[in-house]
């Protein structure tokens, strides 16, 4: 089962580490080269779907900043992020066999 | 401005979405805020709509998720009553079997509990009902009897009580109003306190005042609703107007609404009960009931304390009327438990058995489920294999058993709704509020409960069993051989509890019947029939005097008596079975002190009283015409009474006098010996009596005439003579003794009725339960038996293996049924008046349960061992 683009950067956003709310939104910016804005709404459907499905977890509140919850990866959080990488590139793969990818 | 544009757009979502990201929704907003006002005022402006935007959006979305994933559990839900709905379509006997089992089993249990309901759980009627107590005089022989006029001035000096108020018993009277036929009525004497303390107001004029109460006051009336609209068509007009009730004229001030009728339903009219405080009736004279509200705060213990208080020190200021062997002391009872006093422990003993009618259902339809279960092991199993958690399964299957149950709970509805009916009709007349019977929304919302009860009761074990099936065991082969034995197992426990439940009603249903049978063998003490009786109340406004009313009733007995198919025509104060009892104290002569314990009977009679009445004369002589005011005082004593104060003496010429021992009252001397008589009723102990003529000029008088065949032609006869004699009485209570006698054991007959169905019911269920195992054994071991026949088994060798196995679960069930029901009995026996004359280990009744169940038995399983053991090998090998 493919992930969602949004779903796919937010996890791999989160396999470096821990980020709260606006980070996440910010790195996913700066990872798909400011292609893709999450804005805070969907961030946080998002992020509740994905925690329902057991792939991320929050975190306690911050200390410093009590409105605020760290989100990281979970096991099967990772599970699933490596399955969609491999997915992508054994695509990417075929894609290179048949000479697309040729420059 | 922008705090507002995110709060709203936040509300577009669900509360829990707030609720769980809203504060970090904030910080990431006023972060981004920030930041992009660093790029000018068009750039924070542009963020902040597009965040509202996609706030929005992602809101709604949500909900729209949320609201989907409900639906979807709804429709799994849907989807499992559908699975159920087919599974009980595609089999219809079974079906049809478990919905009349069920039915019955919910039904029997919704009508026993309307009654219960009606009776026993709902509130009565008046304001604070809970803080109303009946207040009784106890006495070790009597441990109810009434009130004297001096113990209520006593018992209104009561801290705890806030108000306390009095009536008589009902009585029969003449009501006649302008241009009409004397009608019988019901009338009864109260305090104007009665109608305070009960919290009635009348829905038309008024009640009474207390200055009613004062002698030569009480010309008025209030009316109950009843009569009112019987009597005068519910026209109001009738308040302000004058009505005659015993010759007396009375205005009529008040009408009381429908649901005021205290103190029995019967009540027609309410008078003032004359009281003087300055000189009240005698303290020996128990003649009033009586009720009191408890103060705010005050407890039933409180009150209990203080009445205590008060009676010890009554026995100690009047040792005449208390003295100490008579025990006496104050009954506090709360009003609703009063009421229900008597009807309450058959009751709650019904509402039991016919919960062992609900239980033996419940596992007859688990085991049709467990029997029909080996057609659908494979489903199940497949189903399983694809999938499916046992806990799904599980719920499948529990559906499909409350569907059943709800749907049997709504069919017997129906069911209870004629039961209900039967079981009013049955009723004795004597319980209370039995008008109000009625499926209200408690006796729903029982039925509802119980069917869902029933339902996950039924339901579980078989789901549990089932969903239980291991795949692999179930799909490969021989499924029938591997799986049937776990089955079995649960469906012979279910039967042997069955049939254990069926033995413990059969037990309680014999039990009864071998009561009621003695109950019905004992001799009252008079011979019951061709006896017809009538009841008179004279008016003291036409008959003021003694002399009068002697007259008249001597008179009326001689035309009766002339009457052609009369051999004998008598009347007395209180005839047996009457209801009522009337005592005086008395001194027999050389006591030390007083003689009274308060169980002697006091009873006024006609000459000739004993030959009608067929009451044997044992000694001495009846009265005749010539024992009257004039003559020396006489009396007639009961066996008993004699061997009581002259035991083994000759009792003829003894003497004792009315009123304790200081009393001034002439001697009066015993001439007649007579045997007892259980005027109390078959079940109730004949008490020491001792007869009079009309020396006190009691009022009302029941006359009794013996018939020389049927008794029935008499009763016009009878009404007929009263009128020649005096066209403006009205006569009561014309029957004959044995109606009367029939009326005074409904009771008993009626827990009898109801409980041997129940018992029936359970044997029929236990009956249906055998054979179905019977047959379902016969169904799983027909490869077997095949398998024998071919190799040499004789027909009659199959027929006892195949009966063999229902006869060993069947006897297990006996077995525990018949220790159940020692148990059981004994806690039978301990109810009032449920066993009568026999011991709860009666062994007859169990010997004849036994027999009657191992008979069924038999015949339950004979039919389908039979037809097994007919097959021919052939056949029954091909089977599988």
């Amino acid at each position: 089962m493919a992930l969602k683009p949004e779903d796919f950067l937010i996890l791999l956003v989160l396999s470096r580490g821990e980020r709260h709310g606006y980070g996440i939104m910010k790195d996913v910016e700066t990872e798909s080269g400011g292609e893709v804005e999450i804005g805070i709404g969907s961030l946080y459907r998002l992020l509740g779907r994905m925690m329902r499905a057991g792939l991320v977890a929050a975190g306690a509140a911050r200390s410093g900043d009590e409105r605020r919850r760290n989100y990281r990866l979970t096991p099967r959080g990772e599970r699933v992020l490596r399955e969609e990488c491999l997915r992508l590139a054994d695509l990417v793969q075929r894609a290179k066999a048949r000479g697309l990818l040729a420059r | 401005m922008r705090k507002t544009v995110l709060r709203w757009a936040l509300r577009l979502g669900p509360s829990s979405f707030r609720s769980e990201f809203g504060p970090e929704i904030e910080a990431d907003f006023e972060d981004g805020w920030r930041e992009a006002r660093r790029g000018g005022r068009s750039k924070s402006l542009a963020f902040t709509l597009r965040t509202a935007w996609d706030l929005g959006r992602s809101g709604l979305g949500e909900r729209w998720d949320r609201h989907f994933r409900r639906k979807r559990r709804r429709s799994m839900i849907g989807q499992d009553a559908k699975f159920a709905w087919r599974g009980l379509y595609r089999s219809p006997t079974f079906t049809a079997v478990a919905l009349v089992a069920l039915a019955l089993g919910i039904g029997a249990n919704t009508a026993i509990f309307s009654v219960v309901n009606a009776v026993l759980l709902s509130p009565l009627p008046y304001e604070r009902s809970e803080d109303l107590v009946r207040i009784w005089s106890a006495w070790t022989r009597f441990p109810r009897g009434g009130v004297s006029e001096p113990e209520y001035y006593d018992y209104q000096e009561i801290d705890s009580l806030e108000s306390i108020g009095a009536f008589i018993f009902p009585h029969d009277a003449t009501l006649a109003v302008e241009g009409g036929e004397p009608e019988p009525v019901k009338r009864t004497f109260v305090t104007a306190s009665l109608f305070q303390v009960l919290g009635a107001r009348a829905a038309h004029g008024r009640t009474f005042d207390a200055g009613e109460n004062e002698p030569g006051k009480g010309d008025v009336v209030v009316l109950s609703h009843g009569l009112w609209q019987r009597k005068f068509a519910g026209d109001p007009g009738i308040l302000g107007r004058t009505i005659r009730v015993q010759a007396k004229s009375v205005t009529v001030v008040g009408i009381m609404p429908a649901w005021f009728q205290y103190p029995t339903a019967a009540v027609d009219l309410w008078l003032p009960l004359t009281l003087i405080a300055d000189s009240p009736r005698p303290r020996g004279a128990h003649f009033m009931s009586v009720v009191a509200r408890l103060k705010d705060g005050a407890s039933l213990e409180s009150a209990r304390t203080e009445l205590g208080v008060v009676a010890s020190r009554l026995e100690r200021e009047f040792p005449g009327n208390y003295p100490t062997g008579a025990g006496f002391g104050v009954l506090v009872l709360p009003l609703a438990d009063d009421l229900v006093a008597e009807v309450r422990p058959a009751l709650v003993t019904l509402l039991g058995a016919v919960g062992f009618v609900l239980l033996i259902a419940c596992a007859n339809v688990a085991n049709l489920l467990l029997a029909r279960a080996a057609g659908r092991q494979r489903e199940l199993a497949v189903r399983k294999a694809l999938g499916a958690s046992q806990w799904s399964l599980v719920r499948q299957l529990l559906t499909e058993s409350l569907f059943l149950s709800v749907l049997s709970g709504g069919a017997s509805l129906l069911l209870a709704n004629w039961m209900m009916g039967a079981l009013v009709a049955l009723a004795p007349g004597d319980v209370p509020r039995l008008e109000t019977v009625s499926i209200d929304s408690r006796v729903l919302g029982f039925t509802l409960a119980i069917s869902i009860l029933t339902g996950i009761v039924f339901g579980t074990v078989p789901a549990w069993r089932l969903s239980r099936a291991s795949a692999s065991r179930v799909l490969g082969a021989g499924l029938r051989r591997t799986m049937g034995l776990d089955r079995r197992r649960a469906q012979k426990t279910l039967l042997a509890g069955e049939v254990a439940l069926a033995v413990a009603l059969l037990v309680g249903a014999g039990l009864l019947l071998r009561s009621f049978h003695n109950l019905i063998q004992v001799d009252p003490g008079f011979e019951t029939a061709p006896l017809a009786t009538a009841r008179l109340s004279l008016p003291p406004e036409s008959y003021p005097d003694q002399a009068s009313r002697a007259l008249f009733f001597e008179s009326l007995r001689r035309s009766l008596e002339g009457l052609s198919g009369v051999a004998a025509a008598a009347f007395v104060s209180n005839p047996p079975f009457s209801g009522y009892n009337s005592d005086y104290t008395f001194y027999v002569e050389g006591m030390d002190s007083v003689s009274y314990s308060g169980s002697e009977q006091y009873r006024e009679i006609s000459p000739g009283y004993f030959r009608t009445m067929g009451i044997p004369l044992l000694a001495g002589r009846e009265f005749d015409v010539h024992d009257d005011a004039e003559a020396p005082p006489v009396v007639v004593v009961s066996e008993s009474f004699a061997r009581k104060y002259w035991n083994g003496e000759d009792p003829l010429g003894r003497r004792l006098k009315m009123g304790e021992r200081q009393s001034k009252s002439a001697w009066v001397t015993v001439v007649g010996v007579v045997g007892d008589v259980r005027h109390a009723g078959l079940a109730a102990s004949a008490l020491p009596m001792y007869y009079r003529p009309l020396v006190h000029g009691v009022e009302e008088m029941t006359f009794l005439v013996r018939a020389t065949a049927d008794p029935e032609p008499l009763l016009a006869s009878i009404r007929e003579e009263v009128r020649k004699l005096d066209p403006d009485l009205a006569v009561f209570g014309v029957e004959t003794m044995d109606r009367k006698v029939s009326t005074s054991v409904a009771q008993p007959r009626f827990n009898l009725t109801l409980l041997a169905s129940f018992a029936l019911l359970a044997l029929a269920l236990a009956a249906v339960g055998i054979y179905g195992l019977a047959g379902y054994a016969v169904t799983q071991r027909t490869s077997e038996i095949g398998l024998r026949v071919a190799l040499g088994a004789t027909r009659g060798e199959i027929l006892t293996m195949l009966l063999g196995e229902g006869v060993r679960t069947a006897g297990l069930g006996l077995f525990l049924g018949l220790l159940a029901s020692a148990a059981l009995s004994r806690a039978l026996a301990r109810v009032p008046g449920l066993l009568h004359g026999i011991s709860p280990m009666d062994l007859p009744t169990y010997g004849a349960v036994a027999v009657i169940l191992s008979l069924v038995v038999l015949l339950a399983s004979y039919p389908p061992a039979s037809r097994a053991s007919r097959m021919a090998p052939v056949e029954s090998l091909r089977y599988e």
